[in-house]
């Protein structure tokens, strides 16, 4: 009798998950663990696509990248294929998205996402996707192409059984849950949560404080007259609004706040679109290239939709219905982040340590409280109180961030609003001329975008489409006063006023993240990150092609030209005293004057530069280090500007010495300094050069971050500010192009950084990495008849209606 | 002969069966066996530990080569494990002490039974 208890027990044991380790019976033995996922040929995967729903025929064919090519008869069975198919390649990254935006995932990992959670919950995320469903839903047309997709997720979700889950859920040992379309705009603030949260607000009303205005002014610029804005100069503006100017006075602060981190300062992109009189064969063409985090299963999943209304191809997101970067037989589009502060900090005054009521103007307004549970695995419930005032939730709180117990801080961000995205990427997606892309533009609120088009018209066009607050001068770069109903944003830039323009004399559009227009936009405009480098490159390249090829545009997405380089290198080889030189030090000088400026993979010269500059950055600005709170500093290019022209500038000092060191002096020291780590670096591995690819290790990481599961050492040039982004985290993750030709069939060539299948054990699960790193791009099958794919696929099914 | 062939049932049944049931099916398939034949503890127990593991040996060694170790050589990254074979070999030994430890209990239950039955036997 013991015996039999003991081996139940044992066999309990192996059945749950002890402490970040797996069921070790449940997921390791050979009828259901993690051995079944492995995909044999003998046995396609694709053979279980079972549709349950289905009004009409539907035609589903599979090409050799894994693209699913879903031919449906009407609109529900269209989306419902699609969102089946998306789940069937990515049901467990969707769900683990959905988990780490709405704040759930310490249900999955346990007490180290607890952290996580409670950020995701205090900035809204699901209040905000709550309201964008109510609004949406409204309109009928859009809500039914949503419940497809949402019934398509759960009919697959339905048919599985253990043995057949993604391995991710057998290693942490939890299941799937119903798919809901509040789920599907939870992804939507999760984009906005990566793309429209950035803001410098709190650590900038620390910065004046400490340094004064003028300096602050001085040395963080809104933006640089050197760098040509998204809109050109000479686009003129038939409008006007009177920019109020309005002085607040400036919060005092210098408390120590545990800041939410910024999202990657790199997330960016570029994309432009060739007129036909610019190009060589008189096609329009609209590239686009999105720069986002890496990650396994990459963030974007191909598909071609087509029924009687639809013929649309391009990146999806999975968990979301439509195409969001893509074409049509018509048109093409592609977007960029459009930076731009839509997140201002309140401070509140509430009038009891009850919080029940805040101070505005000369009334009480009542505050409304919401209680967050978070299931913790392993462990109790925790729970949080958020308090939410008209602005949106007082993040900052004596629960949260803060040392400083008076203080309270709400946040107004533009995504907490109601909106209809979705309504956008459904009209774009069938769009058939410019009047109708800038039609569907009209319900995009955010996060914000540059939206670059080209049509078969021959037509080209950019929008910066979103929602954006009216805001006297510099309203909102600092916190602002929740008593003072003057700090309110001042209503939204009305639609017509939106920065827009088309077919202009230069045959091309383009941005790259860059400031969006010059000081004439009768609009006040402001973000703490707009770049610098990426869209002059791009600028210079599109004008001094004279005809455009497709060559041409390909070369321009992989370009590694390193324009900081370019522009900085020379100012520093010039203060470099050669007498004082060794040899070898000078060998690698005389390297540098000659280097081209690209980041080529094998390119030693961009290895030193790199290291030489963050080297030279940060012992510039070590005054910022001597602060109470390092929050940020100067930019690269106020650097050099530093350099340029203030040569004498007192930050060249180095504090922690008695000496006072010039320009000179932290140049000469630096590159000394850089070129002993990278020659004692060779000597240990006994290599003769570096190689630019093998030292950044641009990564492609696992959402779980496990390194097995991750692809690593990739080859590919580039680096953060240079077209071709790929960073060492980081990097373009889909590159697009796009021929439209009033004559021909559209044509598109695309690549990313991952594959179709999400599966570990698929040996599509890397996909296109390696080809991804050297440029090489994938032709899209795309055609309007199933029929004409036959040669170019692997499968192909009719399903029927049950 | 008996030890060989309650082993090649067990080896049979559980290469087989657990694909239609739960896989710690596998107990019970040891545990009839245990249940049904008297042998000593000893013999019980290998009996389930050979048949179990060599069956989980040849499951595991036909999926990972149809698979070509795409997935196992990831997961012994993750498990810190040397090679797949050390995999299998763990997997498969794991597989035959639970099935050893089923014939066992059958073994045992049975030893109940059997002590019931004689005592009857003595009073009648």
């Amino acid at each position: 009798m013991i015996s039999l208890i003991l081996v139940s027990i044992l066999i309990y044991c192996l059945n749950i998950r002890i402490n970040e380790i797996p069921p070790l019976g449940k997921f390791l033995n050979p009828y259901s663990g993690f051995w079944i996922n492995g995909e044999v040929k003998s046995n396609d995967p694709l053979e279980n696509i079972e549709f349950e729903s289905l009004e009409d025929e539907i035609v589903i064919q599979y090409d050799s990248s894994l693209i699913p090519h879903i031919y449906a008869k009407n609109d529900k069975d269209l989306f419902y294929a699609q969102g089946y198919l998306t789940a069937f390649h990515r049901l467990w990254q969707m769900e683990f998205q959905i988990k780490a935006a709405s704040g759930e995932l310490s249900k999955i990992l346990g007490e180290k996402a607890l952290k996580n959670d409670i950020i995701r919950r205090r900035t809204g995320i699901i209040f905000a996707a709550k309201r964008t469903l109510k609004k949406s839903i409204q309109d009928k047309e859009t809500y039914y192409l949503l419940e497809s997709y949402v019934r398509g997720v759960n009919d697959y979700i339905k048919s599985l059984e253990y043995k057949d889950l993604p391995l991710e859920y057998k290693l942490l040992d939890y299941k799937p849950e119903e798919w809901t379309i509040l789920k599907t705009f939870i992804l939507m603030e999760y984009m906005s949560d990566m793309l429209s949260r950035g803001n410098s607000d709190i650590e900038d009303t620390y910065l004046i404080n400490e340094i004064g205005k003028n300096s602050y002014d001085n040395l963080f610029p809104e933006y640089f007259e050197e760098v040509k804005p998204i809109i050109p100069d000479y686009i003129d503006f038939d409008f006007k609004n009177k920019k109020e100017i309005y002085i607040t006075d400036n919060l005092i602060f210098n408390s120590k706040l545990d800041l939410i981190t910024n999202p990657d300062p790199d997330n960016g992109s570029n994309n432009f679109a060739i007129s036909s009189n610019k190009s060589k064969d008189g096609s329009t063409y609209l590239a686009s290239q999105p720069d986002l985090s890496l990650n396994l299963p990459s963030i974007w999943y191909i598909t071609h939709l087509n029924s009687p209304n639809f013929n649309t191809m391009g990146a999806s997101l999975p968990g979301a219905p439509g195409i969001i970067i893509g074409f049509n037989d018509y048109v093409a589009w592609g977007e960029t982040n459009a930076t731009r502060d839509v997140v201002d900090w309140y401070k509140v005054d509430f009038k009891d340590s009850d919080r029940k009521e805040y101070r505005y103007g000369d009334k009480w307004l009542k505050t409304e409280k919401i209680i967050e549970e978070f299931h913790v695995r392993g462990g109790d419930n925790y729970y949080d109180t958020i308090v939410y005032t008209h602005y949106g939730p007082v993040v900052y709180d004596r629960n949260f961030g803060s040392d400083n117990n008076k203080l309270n801080l709400a946040m107004r961000w533009v995504a907490h609003d109601e909106s209809v995205e979705y309504k956008t990427f459904f009209l774009l997606n069938k769009s058939k001329n410019i009047n109708d892309i800038k039609n569907a533009l009209k319900f995009f609120d955010g996060p914000a975008q540059n939206f670059a088009y080209a049509t078969k018209d021959g037509d080209i066009g950019l929008t910066i489409a979103g929602k954006f607050p009216i805001k006297y001068n510099e309203q909102g770069k600092f916190i602002l006063d929740g008593a003072n109903p003057k700090d309110e944003w001042m209503g939204y830039i009305p639609y017509d006023h939106v920065l827009k323009y088309q077919n202009p004399e230069s045959g091309f559009v383009s941005s790259a993240n860059q400031h969006p227009v010059n000081k004439n936009y009768p609009y006040y405009y402001y973000s703490f990150n707009y770049e610098m480098y990426r869209g002059r490159r791009l600028i210079e390249r599109l004008e001094s092609i004279e005809k455009v090829t497709f060559n041409d545009i390909k070369k321009i997405q992989n370009d590694n030209f390193n324009y900081k380089a370019y522009e900085i290198l020379p100012l520093l080889i010039d203060k470099i005293d050669t007498n004082l030189l060794s040899e070898s030090k000078l060998k690698y000088l005389n390297k540098l004057k000659v280097w081209d400026f690209f980041a080529e993979v094998n390119n030693e010269n961009q290895v030193i530069f790199n290291k030489w500059w963050n080297n030279l950055y940060s012992k510039v600005w070590d005054e910022f280090d001597t602060l109470k709170y390092s929050y940020r500093k100067p930019n690269s290019f106020r650097t050099y500007k530093l350099i340029k022209e203030d040569i004498e500038s007192k930050f060249f000092d180095i504090i922690e010495t008695e000496k006072k060191e010039s320009a000179y002096d932290l140049i000469n020291s630096t590159y000394d300094a850089t070129i002993d780590s990278i020659e004692s670096f060779k000597n240990n591995f006994s290599i003769n050069d570096i190689r630019w690819d093998i030292y950044k290790n641009t990564t492609v990481n696992h959402l779980l971050r496990i390194k097995s599961f991750s692809y690593d050492s990739i080859s590919v040039g580039g680096y953060r500010n240079i077209l071709n982004a790929a960073s060492e985290r980081h990097g373009p993750s889909w590159r697009m192009i796009v021929k439209l030709n009033k004559n021909d069939k559209t044509e598109a060539w695309g690549v990313y950084p991952g594959g179709q299948s999400g599966n570990i054990g698929s040996k599509n699960y890397y996909g296109d990495i390696e080809k991804w790193g050297k440029g090489i791009y994938n032709k899209l099958l795309f055609n309007n008849n199933y029929n004409e794919n036959r040669s170019h696929i692997i499968y192909e099914k009719k399903f029927i209606k049950k | 002969m008996n030890f060989i062939f309650r082993t090649l049932i067990i080896g049979v049944l559980s290469y087989y069966l657990p694909t239609f049931f739960p896989w710690w099916s596998i107990v019970i398939i040891t545990f009839f066996t245990g249940l049904l034949y008297s042998e000593n503890y000893f013999s019980q127990f290998l009996s389930g530990f050979i048949g179990v593991g060599t069956a989980w040996i040849f499951l595991l060694l036909s999926i990972d080569t149809s698979t070509n170790s795409i997935l196992s050589n990831k997961v012994i990254e993750l498990l810190n494990i040397s090679s797949v074979n050390y995999l299998i070999i763990y997997t498969s030994v794991l597989g035959g002490v639970i099935g050893g430890m089923g014939s066992i209990s059958g073994k045992c239950l049975r030893g109940i039974f059997y002590k019931k039955k004689k005592e009857r036997n003595f009073k009648f």
